[in-house]
């Protein structure tokens, strides 16, 4: 588990690398992002009870990605069911046909690819690691409480993982979302260490 | 160019996917073999993307170029939300069901030593082949699970004959227990009947003979006779002794033939051994059911009967009064305090109705769907089974009739069934 000065420390880097995530998705939709101070927490498994404490049980749509380097392990991201359609017509995907539902989830896997790769990348870069490589970002479920959505995954009971908690507005619209970013247990040390000598370097 | 560089670019072209790399502006600096040969565009080379394919959704692939190009990070694009990004023809054009190549795209951005990005490198890969077998298994699993469906409803209804049996048999049950009861009582009755003539013949001629005695008694002179007779007429009550036994008889006998008629509607009515296909008079299948379950009715309607001219239908007697019954006694059931029953009977064509109506409760529009659902009762615990109207429903069915209702709730009810003179041949015959 993480210590309090360890936490202090990658609260620190995730609000540098959000405000750049955010600061580029301002850029890409060309429109004012507000991105809130990322809370984290510290969870022992995906199956932590406060994870569904913290999400309450309203149907939820959960993304996951993979990120591999030196870094390996997943990221689960947890939106809200509505507010994407706003984000569509700004994503671009207001011309393209096709059906509502698949739209929204193409969308819902590109604000997943760009949240995970600014988080991520960000994590390296104040960590001083060399880049890390992603896989497709992929639906993980949909319209179910996070409860429901945890039940039948086969998720390792023991692994850390930190429960990083964003909100982002564009415009008028609250776009709401958090991230689980699990860490793979080999990796752990690695974090740890490489936090640690940043502490040492303050 | 070096070594190097020849197989580098050797291996890129011959690699078994598309690899495209666009400016910031969708320009293309470099595809491979893959790309040419499936798009059939040889000079590609400084060429628009938009131009090589103009229906490529430009908004949105320019935002796609714009992500990696601002987030500086990998993009994607799935098969199954997006089944292609270039429209190429499928790579299974024999045996294959689609007919375009369905393709994962990777977008990377390709960056120089200062960390700025150059290009944008797209990765083509093929998925044509595990497209085709996802939808087939998704097609294959929405197949079963609608079967798995109509297995569900196939089971209910199994649920529902098998209840409907169950009651038809306790119903058999009931009527043979029924006869059973009627034929043992039968005996008894018939003498206690005959015995009930003689009796009332007797007590006639006896009284007869007194009345001789009377009369002869007002010769007899002497005091202490007459003082004794009449203090024994006065005491056994001799005049009313004399009127009751006459009316006792008379009802005793009248009783007695009451219990006889039921007898015999009871046995009419669960037609021991006529579980067959017989020509019945429906009026004689009425009165009897009527008589049978008079108690539920007097008290609550006056019966008004329109009978009309119908001939003998072919039907299952003892089945055709069940449904009679069920129909009256929720004829009776729908009246709260008091009301009318009719029943009413004709010839249409080659069909005979039979028409009860009550001026009952009435039956609500929502429940009037329903009535005809097995254990659907709006009765209260105890008081309905919920299989009357489902039986009589089957049993109307099965002899190719139908079963009307209208309803209007404070009003009334009216049930009419519909019942074919004569079957259709081989049904009847298979019974």
């Amino acid at each position: 588990m993480f210590t309090r000065d360890q936490l202090d420390a990658l609260q620190e880097i995730f609000n540098i690398a959000m405000g750049q995530g955010a600061n580029r998705l301002a850029r890409l939709i060309e429109t004012f992002v507000v991105l809130s101070a990322p809370k984290l927490y510290s969870l022992k498994s995906q199956a932590d009870p406060e994870l569904s404490k913290r999400l309450g049980d309203t149907p939820i749509i959960a993304t996951r990605q993979s990120f591999v380097g030196p870094l390996r392990g997943e990221v689960v991201i947890f939106f809200g069911m509505n507010g994407a359609n706003e984000l569509a017509e700004l994503m671009g995907y207001s011309q393209d046909g096709g059906d509502a539902q698949r739209i929204k989830e193409e969308l819902i896997l590109d604000v997943t690819n760009i949240l995970v790769g600014a988080c991520i990348t960000g994590l390296s870069q104040q960590l001083n690691f060399t880049k890390s490589s992603f896989s497709t970002p992929g639906l993980l479920v949909e319209g179910k409480t996070v409860a429901e959505a945890l039940e039948n995954q086969r998720l390792p009971q023991d692994s850390e993982a930190l429960l990083v908690e964003i909100q982002f507005k564009i415009e008028a619209h609250a776009f709401f979302c958090e991230l689980l970013i699990c860490i793979a247990n080999e990796s752990i040390a690695t974090v740890v260490t490489a936090v640690d000598k940043l502490l040492k370097g303050v | 160019m070096s070594f190097e560089q020849k197989l580098l670019e050797n291996v890129l072209q011959q690699i078994s996917m598309g690899i495209v790399i666009l400016d910031q502006d969708c320009r293309i600096c470099f595809w491979n073999e893959f790309m040419q040969i499936n798009s059939g565009e040889a000079n590609a080379i400084d060429k628009s993307i938009f131009d090589v394919f103009p229906d490529l959704p430009r908004s949105w692939f320019k935002k796609k170029i714009d992500t990696v190009y601002t987030i500086q990070n990998m993009a994607f694009t799935d098969w199954k939300k997006r089944p292609y990004v270039f429209r190429f023809p499928t790579s299974r054009p024999m045996t294959g069901g689609l007919d375009v190549m369905y393709q994962n795209a990777t977008f990377s951005p390709l960056t120089d030593e200062k960390g700025e990005v150059t290009g944008v490198l797209i990765m083509i890969t093929d998925v044509t082949e595990v497209a085709e077998q996802t939808l087939q298994l998704e097609q294959l699993t929405a197949r079963l699970e609608h079967e798995k469906q109509e297995q569900k409803k196939l089971i209910v209804k199994l649920e529902e004959a098998q209840n409907q049996l169950l009651q038809s048999e306790k119903m058999a049950a009931i009527g043979q227990l029924a006869a059973g009861v009627a034929h043992e009582i039968n005996n008894p009755t018939g003498y206690v009947y005959s015995n009930m003539g003689s009796l009332g013949h007797m007590v006639n001629d006896l009284l007869a003979v007194i009345e001789v005695y009377e009369q002869q008694f007002e010769k007899v002179g002497d005091a202490a006779v007459r003082d004794a007779v009449n203090k024994a007429k006065e005491e056994y009550d001799f005049d009313y002794l004399k009127e009751d036994l006459v009316t006792l008889v008379n009802e005793s006998k009248d009783g007695i033939e009451r219990v006889k008629r039921i007898v015999q509607d009871l046995k009419g009515f669960s037609h021991v051994g006529e579980s067959d296909w017989q020509l019945a008079d429906l009026h004689n299948g009425m009165d009897s059911t009527l008589n049978v379950v008079w108690n539920e009715v007097k008290y609550k309607a006056e019966v008004q009967k329109d009978y009309g001219d119908i001939p003998r239908v072919q039907c299952i007697a003892s089945q055709i009064n069940q449904v009679f019954m069920n129909l009256i006694v929720n004829a009776a059931h729908a009246i709260e305090k008091q009301g009318v029953i009719k029943i009413s009977t004709g010839l249409q064509g080659d069909m005979v109705f039979i028409r009860v109506s009550d001026s009952g409760s009435g039956i609500s529009t929502e429940n009037l769907n329903r009535i005809f659902e097995p254990f659907f009762t709006t009765k209260p615990v105890g008081k309905g089974t919920g299989l009357g109207l489902s039986v009589s429903y089957s049993i109307v069915q099965k002899h190719h009739g139908r079963m009307e209702v209208t309803s209007k709730p404070g009003e009334g009810t009216t049930f009419t069934i519909w019942l074919p003179v004569t079957q259709p041949e081989e049904e009847a015959g298979e019974e």
